[in-house]
This record gives structure tokens, C-alpha cells and sequence, in this order.
């Protein structure tokens, strides 16, 4: 069959040559120019690529015919065998079964022996590490308590200055009871003392806002005075201007009446009685003293001490809101001097 | 009542122009009122009729008091003879009617108050 198939493959290979170069012989280009050398030896490769790809194709057609060649005569043998086959086994030949058992006993018992001995192995692997982590365990509680010991140490060090802990509690209980703490007791009294604790700080709590609602309302009192203060105040100033400006007026009208009068004794050119003259003048008294004598005497209005110079005609008491006005009679006659009335 | 002149010395330290101005005339009416309480009526008519300066018979004291005053008082066109009559009218009764009753006497003190304007003015 192969040699069928090389014969058929080198006569595809001739067919491809002829039909590439047209010629039947390959020795026809002997002789030739090298490019069309070149062309054929290019068409010869080309032929073969060609023929190696049929010859592939062919191949596998023959491989798949192989195949299904085959699966037909198994096909066929199964045929073959299968009207036998509920008929059982057909045992041909001698053997000795005790042998055989004998053999699987003796591989049964090696192979148990293997067992056994894999068994024991690993479990003294297991012992060997369950000590080595007892051992590691029991390291670590060592290390652990040595250092809690050490802790402890260094709290009953550290507190034995202070007594033992039922000491110190009995201080603090002591303390408690004089700071007024009652200790708590059991059942009903908890209770009692709870809603006494509540209802006073419901209490204290109400009063707070009781207080807090007073000073608001005082507060409030207090604006409303202020504001009625400021407008009192507002009101007196008021009056208080207009009064003034009412004073103004009534203190300038007897100036303004003088002036009056003045400008009309002005404009009658003067003529007339005074209209006013020193008060005192109309009153004045008469005082009798020597020539160039001097000295005081009580004012007759005011007892106030009234001077009279040693050449003075007049004297005048100069006490506030008197002016007295006195005319001196000297009762000697005396030239008076140059300097004098 | 006025102010005692010995305070003339702090005066100007402590008072700006203004203020100074305002209060000088009580300055002034208290020293005049301490110059002139202890005079008496004879030693007033002496002083007149003698022609004695008002200005050298205060005394240094009084003086410099009155210096000051004028340089932070500024203008002291108010002091005047009725204003010295009125300033120790008061105080010194007697003394005030002599200067208001006997013409020489305001005569001298008008005098005197220009003698004094002439020595303090700035």
C-alpha cells in the first residue's frame, strides 16, 4: 500500500513539472541562460509545494480509510463474538488456586505489615510533637504566672503601706458615713431612697424653672421702670426748657421796658423828671462828723460797718443787697480840698 | 469766696488757658480778700492819702501769685476798682464802703488797679 502511494506521488509530481514547464523532460534546460535556469528551478519548487500539499491530502484520506478499516473489522470481531457471550467464561490451560490465594494472603500480609509499620511510625511522629507542645505549653504558663508573681509582687509592695484592702475599705465606709452616705441597704429602702432622690431633684428642678421664670418677669419689671424712668425724665427736660425759655422772656422785659422808657426821654429831648434814680438818694441820711475826721459807723439798714474817709462828703454801705447811701455833715466848715467833691 | 493765692503757684501747672481763665477771678478775689482782712481802716486812709502803692506794699509774694495768674489767665481786663469793691465787698465791709463812699479813695484804688495791669500784663 505505501509503495502504491510513492508510485502515485511521483506521478503527480511528473504531471505538475509538465504541466509548469510544458515539457516532459527535466534535462531540457540544460544549457539554457541562468534566468529562465531560475525560472524553472522556481517553477520546480512551486511543482513540489504543490505535489507535497496533494501528496498530505492524500495521506490523511488514506489515514482516515485506515481508520475506518479498522473499527470495521472490530466492528466485525465484536459481531463475531457476541452470540457466545451469554454462555460464560471458557477457562483453557491449568493453574492451581491455592497458589494464587496463597499469594494474595502472603501480599495481604505485607501489605499489613506496611501498614502497621507506617501506623507506628507516624504515630510516634505524633507523640514526639504532642510533648513538644506540652512542654512548650507548660513553658508558657510558667512565664505567664512568673510574671503575674512579679506583678503581684509589686502591688502588695506597693500597697503595703496602705494597709489590706478590707482596711481601706473600712476607711472609705467610715469616711462615707461621715460625709453623710447612709450605706445602701436591701429590699424596700433602695427604692424609697431612689424616688426620694427623684422627687427631689424633680424638685430642685421645678424651682429652678420657677426662678428662672421670676427673673425673667423681674427683668421685664426692671426694662418697663427704666423705660418709665426715661420718660419721666424726657418730660421734666421738657418742662424744664420750657420754663427756662419763660424765665428769659419775663427776666428781659424790664430791660426792655427801660429801654423803652430811655429812648422815649430820648426822643422828648430829654426833659422830664428821672424816671429812676439811686434808691438810696431818696433815703439818704445825714451823718455828722468833725473836719478830717474819719471812721464807721453801723449801716442804719443793715448794721453792716459803713467807712467814712477823712475828707469824704458821701459814704455808702457796701454790704450786698443794702447801698445805703449816708451824706456826711461835717460840722466844722472847712475848706474842702482840691481833690474833692 | 475766692481762692488762696498761695495755690497761684500750682495753678498754671495744672489748668489748661481756659480753665484758667474761667477761675482767676476767685483766684484773684481770694488773695485780695487775704491781702486786705488784716488792713485797717487807718492803715487804708494812710495808704490814700500817702499815695502808697498797692503793688509794692503786696510783696514779692504776691507778686510772682499774680504774674502767674495774669500768664495763664491771659487778659485780665475785668480786674477793675468797682470789681475790687464788689470781690471784698464781703469780706471786708468797711473797707469796700471807704473805697465806694470817699472819692479819693476810689480815686487810689483805680490808680492802683492800673499800676497793676501794667505790672502783670503779659
Amino acid at each position: 500500500m505505501a509503495e502504491k502511494e510513492v508510485k502515485g506521488q511521483e506521478a503527480l509530481r511528473r504531471m505538475a513539472n509538465q504541466a509548469l514547464t510544458g515539457s516532459s523532460s527535466q534535462q531540457s534546460f540544460e544549457g539554457e541562460d541562468p534566468i529562465a535556469a531560475a525560472q524553472k528551478t522556481t517553477r520546480a519548487m512551486i511543482a513540489d509545494d504543490m505535489v507535497a500539499a496533494e501528496v498530505d491530502k492524500k495521506k490523511a484520506e488514506a489515514d482516515k480509510a485506515k481508520a475506518e478499516a479498522d473499527e470495521a473489522k472490530a466492528r466485525a470481531r465484536r459481531a463475531e463474538e457476541a452470540p457466545s457471550s451469554g454462555q460464560g467464561v471458557k477457562i483453557e490451560g491449568q493453574f492451581n488456586i491455592q497458589d494464587i490465594f496463597a499469594e494474595k494472603e502472603a501480599n495481604l500480609a505485607k501489605l499489613t505489615a506496611q501498614a502497621q509499620e507506617a501506623a507506628t511510625t507516624q504515630f510516634g511522629i505524633s507523640e514526639a510533637l504532642r510533648e513538644q507542645l506540652h512542654a512548650a505549653q507548660l513553658e508558657a504558663l510558667k512565664t505567664g504566672f512568673t510574671a503575674q508573681m512579679e506583678i503581684m509582687t509589686q502591688m502588695i509592695q506597693s500597697n503595703a503601706s496602705k494597709g489590706s484592702f478590707l482596711d481601706q475599705f473600712e476607711q472609705a465606709k467610715a469616711m462615707a458615713n461621715q460625709l453623710g452616705y447612709l450605706e445602701p441597704g436591701a429590699g424596700s429602702s433602695d427604692l424609697q431612697t431612689t424616688l426620694a432622690i427623684k422627687k427631689l431633684e424633680w424638685d430642685q428642678a421645678s424651682e429652678a424653672r420657677r426662678a428662672k421664670r421670676e427673673e425673667r418677669a423681674e427683668d421685664r419689671r426692671w426694662q418697663l421702670e427704666l423705660r418709665r424712668l426715661d420718660d419721666d425724665r424726657d418730660a421734666r427736660q421738657v418742662e424744664a426748657k420750657a420754663r427756662e425759655k419763660r424765665d428769659t422772656m419775663i427776666a428781659g422785659a424790664p430791660a426792655a421796658i427801660g429801654s423803652a422808657i430811655a429812648q422815649g426821654m430820648m426822643d422828648r429831648g430829654g426833659s422830664g423828671a428821672p424816671v429812676e434814680g439811686d434808691p438810696g438818694a431818696r433815703s439818704r441820711g445825714v451823718v455828722e462828723a468833725g473836719v478830717g475826721e474819719s471812721g464807721t459807723f453801723p449801716c442804719a439798714k443793715c448794721q453792716q460797718p459803713v467807712a467814712i474817709g477823712p475828707t469824704a462828703r458821701t459814704a455808702a454801705c457796701a454790704s450786698p443787697g443794702c447801698g445805703a447811701k449816708y451824706s456826711i455833715k461835717r460840722v466844722q466848715a472847712q475848706e474842702p480840698s482840691e481833690d474833692e467833691d | 469766696m475766692g481762692i488762696d493765692l498761695e495755690a497761684l503757684g500750682q495753678f498754671g501747672k495744672i489748668l489748661t488757658r481756659g480753665v484758667a481763665s474761667k477761675m482767676a477771678p476767685s483766684v484773684l478775689q481770694g488773695a485780695l480778700v487775704k491781702l486786705l482782712e488784716p488792713v485797717t481802716m487807718d492803715k487804708a486812709i494812710d495808704w490814700v492819702n500817702n499815695n502808697t502803692s498797692l503793688w509794692d506794699t503786696m510783696g514779692p509774694k504776691y507778686q510772682e501769685g499774680l504774674l502767674s495768674l495774669a500768664q495763664h489767665a491771659g487778659k485780665m481786663d475785668w480786674l477793675t476798682a468797682d470789681w475790687i469793691i464788689d470781690a471784698i465787698r464781703k469780706d471786708c465791709p468797711a473797707l469796700a464802703s471807704l473805697f465806694l463812699g470817699w472819692r479819693k479813695a476810689h480815686n487810689w484804688l483805680t490808680r492802683q488797679v492800673e499800676i497793676i495791669q501794667r505790672e502783670v500784663k503779659v
